[in-house]
């Protein structure tokens, strides 16, 4: 089932169908998929400014331990990678594979100290698999935030606005 | 290496300063304390004057469109205003410095000025009128964008009006005979090349006092509205790159900011079509030279010369004394700062006075700029609040100025700070990153520093993006922002924001210190915080910080050797 996922591939943001991006002005997001083994790799941007992580997940473990150099996910507020520095994800295909859905549990570093924060995230590719629409839910955040890719090449310019 | 030089009207002030200093040492050490080492004020007269020309200039600053106009005017502007203040120029509603227009109101009002209005761009009009301060015209060559840079630079020590080809005509005219042709010489050339001849041409002739970075706007766009005030000062202009991806006009660059004299300003802004903010002002406060930053700021050459009205002070809304300890409450507190430059902001925009807010100030307009700062004061309303910046006598990156030149910088802006009324010092470091990568976070030596040379602030705060240095002594906390407030930022993510922010920090009292950019008005903070879902308390800044005193529940936290470093490439 997951070799022949429509989730693999190449992604864009399409930020006029998005949640206000967090102080980055694009994200590219590519998902590999080899047995077991999804590799979510995210590209953020802003102007000259990238940052890129990759979270490998293992279906067939329940808790992947992974290393966090940052948390890029909204850089409007003061809140860092805390605690050990890592996150331990869990991953799982659901609906027959259209439907990919993380559970992320880490520690975020605020003024006050560490915080224990869970992320929800939803993926869901479109029928006609063109699109992908990623609905995340934190722990500490009253709204959800909906992002949604369009596939693209991955050698497809994008704009990245500016930034000072 | 400084004997050498020739002596200008700008550096001769330094060189009798200098002879002073040997005979009077134990009273100049004495003013060095007070920080009147700084550099000489610009040209001011007595009173601001009876009548003067208001030119109003178009919205166009296209190259191939109307910036030809424009950089004659300039060019006239700064020549004719070099001895008295004569042209002031109107600009557009939509001009990035919003404030160019109410100061005519203010200057009428207030300062009894009277204005001669011409008609949009008639630079005919302007010149029958002020072509006797020019000696003649340099030509700039319409084929290359730089040369018309490095003819504002000859406008200066020539005393010559800047025309392209087409205008010729309309300069002779009017008298004037060609003085500098720089048509056809730097086809073909790289910016280095260009800027390496104007060098070796004019920079020895050239202000120590003031270097333009003419940057800014890139391409096919130029907003040179600095250009009068470099014309006026006889400055080097350029819009050199500190981008090491420029290495030969970063080693230009850094033989000119070099030979400045020492605390000296930069006015301009970096060219965004080659480096970024971060990096050229590291560079420029690494040589211990002040920025000011802004390549459109109009009008300098004739604001820089009016006095303050003498029945004028600067006057603060303090809601708390200095030696006040508050009680504080189990309540989230917050307050929000508008910094960016007053005039690039919501000064004029609605909602200001609405609910308490801070304001930066860029304190080096006592020199440059007093009718604006007279003008701000004046307008304030008792919800404003000002505070000092940015992290000293101008803008500059803490961790990018030597040991040895911080104490002389400081002590500038503490004079400053006590001539302004002001008690809180705002902190931005951009040198190891930014608010997308990097840290913009201080460690524990400079801290110390601050806390050293500035025993009477009530205060400090540090960021521009979240940072996370957080400190208390003696009763003055460093608060770093908690929260930057997006110009895009919806209303509905932006409340949702504050409430994650009151969510990761349970414990009460929580400081909330929100770091509004430039274009956000205060009617959009108003409604952020009416649409919380929680109680906050919003309180002026000196509040803010007598209760963060009071109880502090932040961590003391400096920048740590393991922090991300980001060179801002």
């Amino acid at each position: 089932m997951a070799g022949a996922s429509p989730l693999a591939g190449h992604w864009r943001l399409l930020p006029e169908r998005s949640t206000d991006l967090s102080g980055w002005k694009a994200l590219d997001l590519d998902i590999k998929i080899e047995g077991d083994v999804v590799t979510l790799q995210r590209n953020f941007a802003a102007g000259r400014r990238t940052f890129e992580d990759v979270t490998p997940i293992d279906l067939a473990k329940a808790d992947n331990v992974i290393p966090v150099s940052m948390w890029p996910d909204n850089r409007h507020i003061g809140a860092y990678i805390g605690g050990d520095k890592t996150k331990n994800v869990h991953g799982q295909w659901l609906d027959g594979g259209r439907v990919f859905r993380l559970n992320t549990d880490l520690v975020l570093a605020t003024q006050q100290g560490d915080r224990q924060v869970n992320i929800l995230d939803n993926f869901t590719i479109s029928t006609n698999g063109q699109q992908l629409t990623l609905i995340e839910l934190r722990s500490t955040r009253t709204r959800p935030v909906v992002y949604v890719f369009e596939r693209v090449s991955k050698d497809a310019q994008r704009k990245t606005g500016n930034a000072e | 290496m400084r004997s050498a030089r020739p002596v200008t009207r700008n550096n001769l002030t330094i060189l009798i300063i200098m002879r002073l200093r040997s005979i009077f040492l134990p009273l100049l050490f004495a003013s060095v304390t007070f920080g009147a080492w700084a550099q000489p004020m610009p040209h001011r007269v007595d009173k601001a004057p009876a009548e003067a020309t208001l030119i109003p200039v178009s919205s166009n600053w296209r190259l191939d469109g109307d910036v030809p106009v424009h950089a004659t005017i300039l060019s006239l502007q700064g020549l004719a205003n070099r001895d008295y203040p004569r042209i002031y120029l109107e600009y557009p509603d939509d001009w990035q410095w919003e404030i160019a227009k109410p100061l005519i109101g203010f200057l009428e009002t207030r300062h009894g000025v009277r204005f001669e209005r011409l008609g949009m761009d008639d630079v005919d009009a302007a010149l029958k009128r002020y072509a006797k301060f020019a000696k003649g015209y340099v030509v700039w060559d319409k084929e290359v964008r730089s040369s018309l840079i490095v003819a504002f630079t000859v406008s200066g020590i020539r005393d010559a009006l800047v025309v392209n080809e087409d205008q010729i005509p309309l300069a002779e005219k009017h008298g004037l005979k060609p003085l500098v042709d720089l048509r056809g010489i730097f086809r073909g050339k790289t910016d280095a090349e260009i800027y390496q001849w104007a060098y070796d041409q004019y920079w020895a002739e050239c202000s120590r006092d003031y270097y333009v970075v003419l940057g800014g706007h890139a391409g096919a766009e130029m907003q040179p509205g600095i250009a009068d005030f470099g014309v006026m000062q006889r400055a080097f202009f350029s819009d050199l790159s500190a981008n090491p991806k420029h290495p030969d006009e970063l080693a230009l660059l850094k033989k000119i900011l070099g030979g400045q004299n020492k605390h000296s300003t930069v006015i301009g802004w970096h060219s965004y079509g080659k480096d970024t903010e971060g990096q050229h002002t590291t560079l420029t406060g690494s040589f211990g030279l002040k920025m000011e930053g802004l390549h459109n700021l109009p009008n300098i050459s004739f604001t820089c010369q009016i006095p303050l009205t003498p029945d004028f002070k600067f006057s603060n809304n303090h809601s708390v004394a200095p030696d006040d300890k508050l009680k504080v409450e189990k309540k989230i507190y917050v307050a929000a700062i508008a910094t960016d430059s007053m005039g690039i902001g919501a000064w004029t925009k609605p909602g200001r006075g609405e609910i308490p807010y801070g304001w930066q100030v860029l304190m080096g307009w006592l020199r440059l700029n007093p009718l604006a700062l007279q003008y701000f004061y004046e307008s304030k309303h008792p919800n404003d609040y000002f505070i000092g910046g940015l992290s000293g006598p101008g803008y500059m990156y803490p961790k990018s100025i030597t040991v040895a030149d911080f104490p002389a910088l400081m002590a500038d802006a503490r004079n400053l700070m006590q001539q302004l009324d002001l008690r809180v010092m705002e902190i931005m470091d951009y040198s190891e990153g930014n608010r997308h990568v990097g840290n913009t976070d201080l460690p524990k030596e400079l801290v110390d520093r601050y806390y050293h040379e500035f025993p009477n602030a009530i205060g400090f705060i540090n960021g521009y993006g979240s940072a996370r240095t957080y400190d208390l002594r003696d009763g003055k906390p460093m608060i770093s922002y908690d929260y930057y407030l997006d110009v895009e930022r919806p209303v509905v993510e932006a409340a949702a924001d504050l409430e994650e922010l009151i969510q990761l920090n349970p414990q009460r009292p929580y400081y909330l210190l929100m770091h509004v950019r430039e274009r956000n008005t205060v009617e959009k903070v108003r409604q952020i915080f009416d649409s919380l879902s929680e109680q906050v308390e919003v309180v002026p800044l000196d509040v803010f910080l007598k209760l963060a005193a009071s109880n502090q529940t932040y961590k003391t936290r400096y920048q740590q050797p393991e922090d991300h470093i980001d060179l801002n490439p």
